[in-house]
């Protein structure tokens, strides 16, 4: 039985071959830099304390990542590896009074390599390897919901560039601008008005208002995004499109059977490639660990794959106080220290 | 415990210790011709010498080794005005090779 299942998956891997190419490895860093101060922006609020991030996809074997030149086919490995970390100088929850700072640093080292490697690549013939790294000072004062942050990011793929953003959240609202100079790159902007008890908000009816997003690239290119939770802040129904050109991005159903979004969540989502076919797939995210085939976040931050099964060894914890929870999360994750005292009994020494 | 953690961190990166990643070839000449430079082009025409040098007929080459392994286009020039003469698509494997040309082709024994 297991034979032929891995048989019917064998026949379906070859049917829809994925090969990177030089050009797609060079185009997905404007890419993973947009996404990486959209973390940042994220996992930076004015209530959170840290964020802690990590992540490493590995395919096993050097024939599922084969790098197209025009050379021909080169057995090899595709692999992303990212690691971010932010700080405040309140990141164990203790002191709640007056202005937090924090640090952060988002890196992300992604590309093809001949062989593979944990550190330290050998970088062999047409190997291709991207840095992206994420600077960032922040300055919060969290009961007035406020926070303002600045830093540098560091591009380098065929050559290297730095650009430097700005950082203002108050509240549900967010702006995020990027430079090149000052040549404006991007502009996020985040309305998330959903309520969410981590940032101080009440439980009620606002539980259902949505989450916005707006990313302005160029008068040309601007993306819109929404997310609706749709049950107890559990099932969410999300969608991105490009408000120009108009086009759909993708669509998405997500499950979290826990509102912290730390334990387990469940998704199913449609991707537009740029052939205009719908490629449906999904994914189970545990807390160390990311299973997904043909899914969203691999398509856009992982050279166009698709068709490839993706084991990603993750993490990817916030903190507000002592709770913690995953990026984005309305609630924090129950917790397992009890508050009642502990009963004495008469044999206890 | 300790070996588990040992032998996913072996799995995680170090699988190129099993899986070959060049290939040391040898080519051997088997038509009545002298040839010469056994390379994989590009699409754009541009050539990677893989065995330089000529090749009289009958003799072999000596090994070169080189960190490519997947799916090329081979040629070779054959003959005192160097005709380039394409050998088509084939696999590297990784490991030793014995590239026995041959008129009409390439034929690839490994070892």
């Amino acid at each position: 039985m297991v034979i032929i299942l891995l048989t019917i998956l064998a026949v379906i891997q070859t049917a829809l071959a994925w090969n990177p190419t030089p050009l797609l490895i060079e185009e997905q860093v404007p890419q993973t830099a947009f996404m990486q101060l959209q973390d940042f922006q994220g996992a930076a609020r004015p209530e959170y304390n840290a964020y802690i991030s990590a992540g490493i996809i590995y395919l096993p074997l050097p024939s599922q990542s084969a790098l197209s030149t025009e050379w021909g086919i080169h057995n090899g490995f595709a692999f992303k590896q990212n690691l971010g970390i932010w700080l405040t100088n309140n990141f164990d929850g203790k002191s709640s009074k007056g202005l937090t700072y924090g640090l952060g640093w988002f890196g992300e080292r992604q590309g093809w390599n001949n062989e593979d490697f944990l550190f330290v690549p050998n970088r062999g013939n047409f190997s291709q390897i991207n840095q992206i790294h994420t600077f960032g000072f922040t300055i919060a004062d969290s009961s007035k919901h406020l926070l303002f942050g600045s830093g540098l990011q560091y591009l380098n793929a065929e050559n290297d560039t730095f650009n430097w953003w700005l950082l203002g959240t108050w509240g549900r609202f967010s702006v995020l601008p990027n430079f090149h100079k000052n040549e404006l790159q991007f502009i996020n902007a985040q309305l998330y008005l959903q309520s969410r008890e981590l940032r101080g908000n009440k439980d009620s009816w606002q539980n259902y208002l949505p989450d916005l997003e707006c990313s302005y690239f160029s008068k040309d290119s601007i993306k819109m995004f929404i997310s609706q939770n749709i049950f107890k802040q559990k099932f969410y129904l999300e969608g991105a499109f490009w408000a120009r050109p108009q086009d759909l991005a993708w669509a998405a159903f997500k499950f979290y059977p826990d509102p912290s979004r730390l334990l387990l969540a469940l998704e199913a989502t449609a991707t537009k490639k740029e052939s205009d076919d719908i490629y449906f797939g999904g994914g189970i995210i545990l807390p160390f660990l990311r299973v997904a085939y043909n899914s969203t976040k691999d398509y856009e931050t992982f050279f166009k794959n698709r068709g490839v099964w993706i084991v990603e060894f993750r993490l990817a914890i916030g903190t507000a106080g002592d709770a913690f929870f995953a990026l984005n999360a309305p609630k924090n994750a129950p917790s397992e220290i009890s508050e009642k005292p502990v009963r004495k009994t008469e044999n206890s020494k | 415990m300790k070996k588990i953690f040992i032998f996913a961190f072996f799995l995680l990166s170090c699988t190129h210790w099993i899986i070959e990643t060049e290939t040391r070839i040898r080519v051997e000449n088997l038509t009545g011709d002298t040839i010469s430079d056994f390379c994989i082009v590009s699409k754009s025409g541009q050539k990677i010498i893989l065995v330089p040098g000529s090749i009289e007929s009958g003799k072999k080459s000596k090994v070169y080794e080189i960190e490519l392994v997947g799916e090329f286009d081979f040629m070779v020039q054959v003959g005192d005005d160097w005709k380039p003469e394409p050998l088509g698509i084939h696999k590297l494997k990784g490991g030793s090779l014995l590239a026995r040309i041959r008129e009409g082709g390439v034929n690839l024994r490994w070892n």
